[in-house]
């Protein structure tokens, strides 16, 4: 859906930011303006190579290393007041940094002061804050929620083999012969995929990276 | 009619009747260009028995010109996991309520008529879920658990979305898999029928991240589709129907992505801004030329249509019609700047629907079929578009292409624009019996060069021995290069077809490398498969970056 694109097109243009349509839109086509219309928010860019790294992975067949400064949360239009208040307190800083937006999700940079290292998901302040990865061939950003999709040689382990790594069944798909399994908080992602690749009840088993969202056309 | 709700706003619909109404636009549209339904509609075939999930952003179930279609209890919100998808959270329009609207909006005394009237709608706002409960609203689930939604009763599945990602994606395995499970599986083993928008990146991608901009310059300097069909995984697939998107004069929409992807093409129309109504004529012609009419989320506080715009309260509403000026919009439920592929893909969804209803029996490769059979071809004077490299003239984008099946086919357009009466006329009885879809493959290493910026670029043979009458081709390739961006591929079949999978001067600009990444092309689409395939590889800048045809794959899809 084009419309949002023109509206916004002609509020810049009335306001005098009008340099031409394709320039324009580049910059302001999207997908929803939740987090650039947060008040006191601001959107930067930092290059990946000055970030902390953190563990890697494989994951449908690309490679992916945790960015721990990074963390990320789902902004809807109705909480951004109190999304932004908290990111804030968050950061320790006035107002909220964002780095990137992904989807419904904006990305956030740690602040000053904040020990906080995001490899796992967290909840603060009422929000769930999931940890960013890197997709080292594409160079772009990825969302860990916590999910694991497992292939089973036989779908009746899936309780089992859940209660066995206190994980969580989030969905089966028995014509897949494949369950979700989602992490708790604070649990190891990395320790748990390989746990769960060495089972000899499981044929594969892959961390779940949002890397590509789907918008509305 | 209650004063709450709106006119008959039907004659203003285009898309169903195009006379050239401006349908509360400044242009008119061009009569004729449309989607031929009037015998289909005085045969009262209006999708009964027939339904259709709309995957989206939400669904307004309780709307006005919806709610009688709305199979009770069996949409889903994977926000709150319960059957009421309607969007809570944003006051500046539901996507999915309108994209409902053009496929089954109720044929009554108020707003506009669906293309299938009568057809039963489902609502699964997977858009604006967390984005990992895909399989769920594709049909891979039952809904016994109470935790996701009844998908796996669904004829028809509307995906009016897509990715923008400015470097090569891989399907995701699980959805992959699934896909090809439910077109030979749902509906009683006819298969799940997938309508998806083509994009609406033609002139750039609408990312908006400092981090992953397309570049589209190059592109738009030369008429060239910055966005490819082919660059999201999930159209990249043989068991979409892709849908590219039409104007008001029967024309590519200025936006729609093109590529060899393409199924079809419907009306998706412009943007349905008025100029009288305080806008300036500066503003490109496509701002005031007919968009698309249909439902928008009820009330004047929220959705497109309004009196105040929440987020833009210095900008007018569009047109008349968009703050009721024009008394015909009572309630603010409707909308006419609807747009976008998003916009065209329920329009087939819609006529898909209405051959369903003309017999049940069809498969989704009959479909498919049939609307391949049946598009009407347009804007057939446009050859193509030609780029000079450094030594001579190389043609970026075909124009129409008779291949040896006789099917004509253009990247912009697929197949031609849809055309329901003479689809639904061929669906009444009709049955391929081409029994299971079969494959044949090939592939190879090739670690050559890739020349710059040079026309002929380098050309690699693969042998197909079986005798497949073609469905889809598609081809796997890994491209080592540091500018995808420059990089063109195509493919001539053994009868002399020439098809681009992916056009050079794309928005891969800022990328490297191709890593397996799947390119499917249909304008083969009838012709025998057996013999020798040439892939072409180009590199259309002079910039020197580089880079070699790694390996290759070709397969096959046929009966």
């Amino acid at each position: 859906m084009k419309q949002i694109l023109l509206s916004i097109l002609i509020v810049l243009i009335l306001s005098g930011c009008y340099q031409n349509l394709g320039a324009v839109t580049n910059k302001i086509q999207g997908e929803s303006p939740v987090v650039s219309s947060m008040s006191n928010s601001q959107e930067y860019s930092i290059s990946y190579s000055d970030l902390q790294k953190g563990a890697s992975f494989v994951s449908n067949r690309e490679s992916f290393v945790f960015l721990p400064e990074l963390y990320s949360l789902i902004n809807r239009k109705k909480n951004k007041v109190r999304v932004t208040s908290n990111i804030a307190k968050i950061q320790n800083e006035k107002s909220a940094t964002l780095f990137q937006k992904k989807g419904g999700f904006g990305i956030y940079k740690t602040g000053a002061g904040v020990e906080n290292q995001f490899m796992t998901a967290q909840s603060v302040l009422n929000l769930t804050l999931y940890p960013v990865v890197l997709n080292t061939r594409t160079n772009q950003l990825g969302i860990v929620v916590g999910n694991i999709s497992v292939i089973l040689i036989d779908m009746n382990d899936a309780e089992t083999i859940a209660s066995e790594l206190d994980l969580n069944v989030k969905k089966k798909y028995d014509h897949l012969k494949t369950v979700y399994f989602k992490i708790r908080e604070g649990q190891d992602i990395i320790s748990l995929h390989q746990s769960l690749i060495n089972d000899t009840r499981i044929k594969s088993a892959s961390i779940k990276v949002l890397e590509n969202f789907n918008v509305p056309h | 009619m209650s004063n709450a709700d709106a006119d008959d706003l039907t004659d203003y619909q285009w898309h169903l009747n195009n006379t050239g109404q401006s349908a509360f636009a400044s242009e008119n549209g061009s009569s004729g260009e449309d989607i031929n339904q009037a015998a289909t509609y005085a045969d009262r075939i209006t999708g009964n028995g027939v339904i259709v999930a709309v995957v989206d952003t939400g669904l307004e179930i309780a709307h006005s010109d919806l709610n009688a279609n709305v199979v009770s209890g069996e949409s889903w919100d994977f926000w709150n996991l319960d059957s009421n998808p309607t969007n809570n959270f944003d006051d500046d329009g539901d996507h999915g309520t309108s994209v409902a609207g053009i496929i089954a909006a109720e044929d009554n005394s108020i707003g506009g008529r669906g293309i299938a009237p009568n057809a039963s709608l489902k609502g699964f706002n997977f858009i604006n879920s967390a984005q990992d409960e895909q399989i769920e609203a594709l049909g891979g689930s039952d809904g016994s658990d109470g935790k996701s939604p009844k998908s796996n009763d669904v004829d028809i599945f509307n995906m009016s979305y897509g990715t923008s990602n400015t470097s090569s994606a891989l399907i995701d395995t699980d959805l992959k898999t699934h896909l090809k499970w439910a077109v030979n599986n749902l509906r009683s083993n006819k298969g799940a029928i997938y309508v998806k928008s083509a994009g609406n990146g033609f002139e750039d991608f609408g990312t908006n991240s400092n981090q992953d901009n397309a570049e589209c310059a190059n592109a738009n300097d030369k008429g060239i589709s910055c966005q490819n069909v082919n660059m999201d995984p999930t159209s990249a697939t043989p068991w979409m129907i892709n849908v590219g998107a039409l104007n008001a004069d029967g024309k590519r929409s200025s936006y729609s992505t093109a590529g060899s992807g393409l199924w079809i093409s419907a009306p998706g129309g412009e943007y349905g801004y008025d100029q009288t109504y305080g806008w300036s004529r500066d503003y490109p012609i496509t701002s005031f030329q007919p968009a698309i009419i249909t439902t928008d989320q009820s009330g004047c506080d929220k959705g497109y249509s309004s009196t105040v715009d929440a987020l833009y309260p210095n900008s007018a509403p569009g047109n008349r019609l968009q703050d009721n000026s024009n008394g015909l919009n009572g309630g603010c439920n409707f909308t006419s700047t609807f747009n976008g592929t998003s916009s065209a893909a329920p329009v087939v969804s819609g006529g898909i629907a209405l051959m369903l209803e003309a017999n049940p029996s069809l498969t989704w490769r009959d479909v498919k079929h049939i609307l391949a059979s049946t598009a009407r071809k347009v804007d057939g004077s446009h050859t193509g578009v030609s780029v000079n490299l450094a030594d001579g003239a190389y043609q970026a984008n075909l124009g129409w292409v008779e291949n040896s099946a006789s099917y004509n086919y253009h990247n912009w357009y697929g197949f031609g624009a849809l055309n329901v009466d003479a689809a639904v006329t061929m669906a009444k009885g009709y049955s391929s019996g081409w029994g299971a879809q079969t494959t044949a493959d090939a592939s190879t290493d090739v670690n050559a060069t890739i020349p710059n910026d040079h026309k002929d670029g380098i050309t690699d043979q693969l042998t197909i021995t079986t005798s497949l009458t073609i469905e889809a081709v598609q081809v796997d390739i890994t491209v080592s290069h540091n500018n995808i961006g420059n990089i063109g591929v195509e493919l001539e079949s053994p009868n002399g077809t020439a098809s681009i999978l992916f056009n050079i001067l794309n928005g891969f600009e800022d990328s490297i490398d191709l890593d397996t990444m799947a390119l499917i092309s249909n304008a083969f689409y009838g012709e025998d498969s057996s013999g020798d395939w040439t892939l072409k590889v180009v590199d259309g800048s002079s910039d020197n970056a580089g880079g070699t045809l790694d390996w290759w794959k070709i397969t096959i899809y046929g009966h």
